[in-house]
Formats: C-alpha cells, structure tokens, sequence
C-alpha cells in the first residue's frame, strides 16, 4: 500500500512527462492524437479540482453555521445565495412569469441576470477600491530615499504621466517635455531589457522545476501525510 | 501646525476624496482630450484592417467582470471591428467567469450587425486548463469544444469547413487580465506560426514588451489606454460604428474615461511630488534641530 | 427600458455602493455584499463547471459518442474530490502526478523554443553580422560598462582611467569602422538584459566587478518596476473608473432621471 501512496505516483509523473516531453519531438499523427486524449484528460481532471474549492468553501460556511462561529449569521447568506444562483442556471423551468425571456445560462433568464446585476458589480467593486488605497500608499509610502528609489519615482512620474492624454497636451505646449516620447522610450528598451532578464530568469528556473518534477526531485505537487 | 506637517499627517479620507473628485468631474465634465495613438495599438488595428473578408480571427476573452473597464470595450471594439469587415470571429475564454461577459458582448454586436452564430461567429465559451485547451486546438478546435456556449455542436457547423485547428486562424488576439497572453504565445501562436496580438490590463502591460519587442506580438494594447487608442482608430476609419445597441456611441467606453484618468494621474504626481518635498523638508529641520541640541 | 433592467441597475447601485463603503470602514453592509459575493459566485461556478465541463466532456462523449474512454479521467478526477477524506486524500496523488508529470514534460520543450531561445536570439540580434565585428563589438562595450559599474562601485582611478581609455577606443572603433552597425537601443537591451541577469545571479559574491555589474542591472530593475508601478496606478484608477461611469451613466442618468 505504501508503495501506491509514495513511488507510483513518482513513476506515474515520470513516464507521463517522458511520454510528452519526447512526443515533441515526433512529429507524427499518432504523437497529435496522444497529446489530444492527455489534454481532454488534463481538461476534465482541472475541472473536478475546482469543484474541490468549491467543496472546500461549502464546507467552511455549513461548519461555521453548525458551530455558531461569530458571524455566522453571513453565512446563512452566503448557501442562500449560492443555491439560488445555482439552480437558477441548473434547473430547466421558464421563468417567463418573471419577465425572463431565457432559461438556466442560456439567453436573459434570472441566471444572466443575476451574474450581470450581481457578479459583475460586485466584483468590480471590490478590486475598484484598491484605487483609493493605492493613491494615498503613493501619497504616505512613496519616498525618494536612494539612488535606487529615486529612479522608480522618476521612472513612475513619467509613466504616469506619459501614458495619459494630458502628456501629449503638456508636450504640445511645453516641446521639452515630452512625456509621451519617455514613457514610449522607457517601455520599449530599459523596461523591455529588464524584464526580458527576469523572464529569462524564470523561464530558467521553470524548466528546472519541470526537470526536478519529471525525475521525482520535486514532490511538493502531491502534498503532505504519508 | 505648519504646512509641511500637515501634509505630512494628512488624513487618507483627504486623499480619497480628491481621488473620487478627480472621477467624477471629468466625467460629468467631459474635457474632450486628443488621444494619440501609438504604433503598439496600431500593430493589432493594421493587422486585423489588412484582413481580407471571410478570414477567422481567434478572440480569447481571458478576463473577468475586475478587468472589465479595461478589456470589456475592447472585446467589443474588436468584435465590431470583425464583423464591419465580415471577418468571422472564434470566441473563447480560458477563465471561469469570463462566459457571462463574452456571451454579452457577441449578443450585443451580433444583434447590431446581424450576425448568425455558426454562420458568421462562434462563441466557444469556457473550458478548464489554459495550456491544455491551447494545445488541444493545435489538434483540433471542434474535438476540444464540442459545442458551442450555448450546447450547439461544432462539428457540423458551417463556420468550421476551412477552420480546423489554430493554425487555420489568421489572427489570434488575447484580451488577457493574467498570464494567458504566455500561453497563446508558448503553445499556440509561436509553434502554429500564427500572428498574434495583445490585449492586456496595465498591470501586466510592462511585461509583455519583450514580446512585442521580439515580434512574438503584432501589437500591444495596455490597459483603458489601449483600448481607448483602439476606439479611436475604429471611430476614425469607420465613424459610423455603434457601440451598444441600447446606448449608441460613436466612441466606447475607454475614450470617456481618459479625461478621468489624466485627472487622477495628475493628482497623485504632484502628490508624490509634494510630500516627497516635504518629507526631505522635515528631515532637514530634524538634523537641524539635532545639531542645535 | 424594461422593469427587470431597472430593478437590476437600482441593485448593482445598492451593492456597489455597499462595496464602496469599507473605504470608511468595515461594516454590516460591506460584510452582507461580501458574503453575498461569495455565494453568487459560489453558485456561478457550479453552472460553469456543469454546462461547460461535465456535460460537453464527460456526459456528451459518454451517451451521443458512446466514447467510454472519458471514465478514467472521470475517475481520476473523483480522487481529486477525495482529499476532503483524509484516509483516502492518498489517491489524488495520482492525478495530480499523472497532470502535474504531463505538462512538465509539454512545458519543457515548448517553452525552449517558443520564448527562451526566440528571446535570447532577439537580444542577440544587433550582432548576428559579420562574426568578426559582431565580437570585437561587443568585447569592447561589455568590457566598457563593466569597468563603467567598476569606477562607480568605488574602483578606484585605475578602473576609471580604463573607463576613459575604453570610451577612446570604442569611438575610435566607431571612426575607423571596425564595429557593426549598432542601434544604440539594441545596445541598451543586451547591456540591460546581461547587467539583470548577473543581478539574479547569487552564486557569485556581488563585489568589486560584479556587485558593479548588478548594480547597473537593478538600475534597470527599478526603472522597470517604476513603470510598472505606473502602469498599475493607472490600472486600479481604470477600475474605480468604471464603476463611477455606471454609477453616473447607468444609475443616476438612466435609473434615475430616464435619460
């Protein structure tokens, strides 16, 4: 049992990342159809590991519910919203007595309706308040210290200034200051160069995690126990 | 208590209302501001304006409702921009909740250029995997989306007689809000020999340059910018086009919100500026006030 | 505009400006649209991996093309599920090494010729001419700049005499045309992608040459993080943007005024 649990899932990642580490470089019709039936597999195993978050969320907010945990009373609002939401799009009844058109994900039925007037809103919210937070960190946090943070200032200034419609207006009354110009120029070589290093730099080190993980090196990806 | 302490000890409350005035007004005020395009939008615009009627555009909408302002009028402006041209456009998404947005979009310019799905455009929708959809379609598109969004097959769709796999694309663009646009390029364009473009939230814009320095992209289009720079090329070349049917435009979304976005950028530059002075102003009197004790 | 929009636009408005109330603070309204959030997306979810994975790929292969082959995958994936059961968590070793092994194995070649070796052959690129010129040319600006990040570094009045002495024959190099023909950008790239490089390079103690070295490199760097420090202020600002144009074009123009 314990040679399931530690060395065949070992042996399993070794010959599968072999198998399509050399099929590459066999550029034959059968090679094609072995890389077509693995990524229908790989589609249909990543779709059963977001139903384990899925799962996983469920079960904190039953448990939360069960203990009577503080603020227990949300989650309550939460599995209600959730089973509304789901069997709006699961199940196959019109809804036309409500004035939807659509049925389950289809067309404008109350799941569409509930993804746009909720979801969506919701959301953008969320990630649209870090504009205040990022204004006043710039405001408080942002200081020309050294060398270093001065040219990340200077560098920041002018793309922030550049990359908006009121650089070009400021260059076309003020010609020495031609903001537009630097943000372009800063992007395209010192930017570019840059981050051309560190993608080199990762792309590097991902292919010795890829290396380490085909030869059982690396064996984080199955997890902890036994 | 002098100015320089009170800059420095400013409430943040302070600096959040300035932000959302700086919003707001431009937008209740428009001030109509040029926008100039750059040669890295222009390299998706010329790309898909060179495209001859009938070719196949692949539009991955990778994003979700937090890109939205960013992504959403440019996956619109391209869809109007395919189909002004009668050129056909795939659509898919590598990310969960990016069906709901595509599906609003291809619904709203299908309706206004009277487009069929199958026929004219096919929404693929969403599947699990990033890289193994990618390369799933090298294969083949129809094995890996059986059907469409709405639960049509594929396989017998007129659409898909000349489109088999990626390589039958003429143009691949990417409206990415993570890291999808590496993707594309790894699995998909580069081994395919496809061209490709990019569209991108700002976040990730300056990452992508070495791509689009190494011509692996045609084009880059950042951020609101990006798209607003896209608005501007269509309204120039087509000054009819509409955007969504229920709110005619003859400009998207992206080219209003500049004119708030120059607000902002502005404020927190001379911000920075400012408290940057102040704070090497205070430093100053401390070591001052050091020496005199 | 039909009762259904307007209802949907009036709780948008509602529920966005719950959002928007934890600028203050966290409160009841914010804790309500979040949890609300959760169990719609929740609920979003659960429909997408139906309609868009388990009918099309499993339940559709199975009873229209009566491909069986798709149960195995099925299965595997059920393993996944079984880690919420702690005796059984073992099996989705399984899968994950069955998922993780395969796209190392694809990753690894695809990666190499799709991005490393194109970036690296575009870095290059300035002096794939004459291979003669093409070294004397970039012998002599590495060994420019190293000396350059050397004098700066605090080398002394040796490495900055060679510095002079470098730049002299460089132009004298240029004059008599014995380099290539550079693009000084193409020049700037190699130095910055070569300087950053060496940056990310601990093995290497960073002192006297190479802590010159790096330190031009994380010059770049931070030129590069500024502006993507720039690009992300705009990207946040984009975002509370667009929230502010439904507020205003949608609700209150729309909604509320009928415009």
């Amino acid at each position: 049992m314990l040679f399931f649990k530690r060395q065949w899932p070992v042996i399993v990642a070794f010959v599968v990342g072999i198998v399509m580490w050399a099929r590459y470089y066999i550029p034959t019709d059968e090679s094609q159809t072995l890389q077509d039936e693995f990524t229908r597999w790989a589609r249909i195993l990543v779709g059963f590991a977001a139903i384990l978050g899925i799962l996983s969320l469920l079960h904190h907010h039953v448990s939360k519910i069960r203990l009577k945990k503080p603020g227990f009373g949300f989650s309550y609002i939460t599995l209600a919203a959730f089973i509304v939401m789901g069997l709006a799009g699961l199940l196959p009844i019109s809804w036309r007595w409500l004035g939807f058109a659509g049925m389950q994900i289809h067309g404008e039925g109350p799941w569409n309706w509930m993804f746009n007037n909720m979801f969506v809103p919701m959301q953008a919210t969320m990630f649209s308040v870090l504009a205040f937070f990022i204004a006043s960190a710039a405001f408080r946090a942002f200081r020309a210290r050294s060398m270093e943070a001065t040219s990340l200032l200077l560098a920041a200034c002018i793309m922030m200034i550049g990359r908006v419609p009121i650089g070009k207006w400021i260059a076309d009354s003020v010609t020495f200051f031609n903001t537009p110009e630097a943000a372009s120029w800063l992007l395209n070589i010192p930017n570019a160069a840059a981050q051309r290093g560190i993608l080199l730099g990762v792309l590097l080190s991902q292919i010795a995690i890829a290396v380490r993980i085909i030869f059982g090196i690396e064996r984080t990806y199955m997890g902890g126990g036994d | 208590m002098d100015f320089v302490s009170f800059v420095l000890n400013l409430d943040r409350r302070v600096i959040y209302t300035i932000v959302a005035l700086c919003v707001v007004v431009p937008l209740v005020k428009p001030l109509s501001l040029p926008i100039d395009t750059t040669p890295e939008v222009e390299g998706i615009y010329d790309v898909i304006e060179q495209l001859p009627a009938g070719s196949h555009v692949l539009v991955a909408g990778d994003f979700d409702p937090a890109s939205k302002p960013e992504l959403f009028p440019m996956l619109e402006a391209v869809l109007a921009h395919c189909f002004e041209k009668d050129i056909h456009p795939h659509l898919l998404t590598l990310w969960p909740a990016g069906p709901g947005l595509m599906q609003r979009a291809i619904e709203n310019q299908a309706a206004i250029y009277n487009k069929q799905s199958g026929t004219d455009y096919c929404f693929l929708g969403f599947r699990y995997g990033s890289a193994a959809v990618v390369l799933g379609m090298t294969g083949s598109v129809t094995e890996t989306f059986t059907t469409d969004f709405y639960g049509t097959p594929t396989a017998t769709m007129p659409i898909y007689e000349d489109v088999h796999r990626v390589a039958d694309f003429d143009y691949i663009i990417d409206l990415a809000a993570g890291a999808t646009v590496e993707i594309w390029i790894a699995y998909g364009a580069e081994p395919q020999g496809v061209p490709m473009g990019a569209s991108c939230t700002a976040v990730s814009a300056a990452g992508y340059y070495p791509y689009l320095q190494a011509g692996q992209i045609t084009g880059l289009a950042g951020g609101m910018l990006g798209t607003a720079e896209y608005e501007v090329l269509l309204s120039r070349n087509y000054p009819d086009i509409q955007g969504d049917k229920s709110r005619p435009r003859p400009t998207g979304e992206a080219t209003k919100g500049m004119d708030a976005q120059s607000a902002v950028h502005v404020f927190i530059v001379l911000s920075i500026i400012v408290a940057n002075v102040c704070f090497y102003l205070s430093v100053r009197r401390e070591r001052e006030e050091r020496r005199k004790a | 505009m039909t009762p259904g929009e307007l209802i949907g636009i009036w709780i948008a408005a509602g529920l966005t400006l719950m959002m928007f109330s934890f600028i203050y603070r966290d409160n009841v309204f914010f804790k309500f649209g979040e949890h609300l959030y959760l169990g719609v997306s929740v609920g979003y979810y659960i429909n997408i991996q139906y309609w868009q994975v388990i009918v099309p790929d499993l339940y559709r292969p199975v009873t229209i093309d009566h491909n069986y082959w798709v149960i195995i995958p099925a299965i595997l994936g059920i393993f996944i599920l079984l880690r919420l059961v702690p005796s059984l968590a073992w099996l989705s070793r399984m899968s994950f090494a069955l998922y993780i092994g395969g796209f190392a194995g694809l990753a690894i070649p695809n990666v190499i010729h799709s991005i490393f070796l194109r970036q690296l052959s575009e870095t290059l690129r300035p002096f794939a001419g004459g291979w003669g010129e093409a070294l004397l040319t970039m012998v002599l600006f590495i060994l420019f700049f190293a000396l350059l990040a050397y004098a700066v570094s605090g080398g002394g009045w040796i490495a900055a005499v060679g510095t002079l002495v470098m730049f002299g024959v460089i132009c004298l190099g240029i004059w008599l045309n014995w380099m290539v023909a550079i693009d000084i950008n193409q020049v700037i790239i190699l130095l910055g992608v070569f300087t950053v490089l060496i940056f990310f390079f601990f093995s290497l103690e960073h002192k006297r040459l190479v802590g010159g070295i790096s330190r031009v490199g994380l010059f770049f760097i931070m030129v590069s993080f500024g502006a993507s420090f720039g690009y992300t202020v705009m990207a946040r600002i984009s975002l509370l943007i667009g929230r502010f144009q439904f507020l205003i074009d949608d609700w209150i123009k729309r909604a509320m005024l009928g415009q």
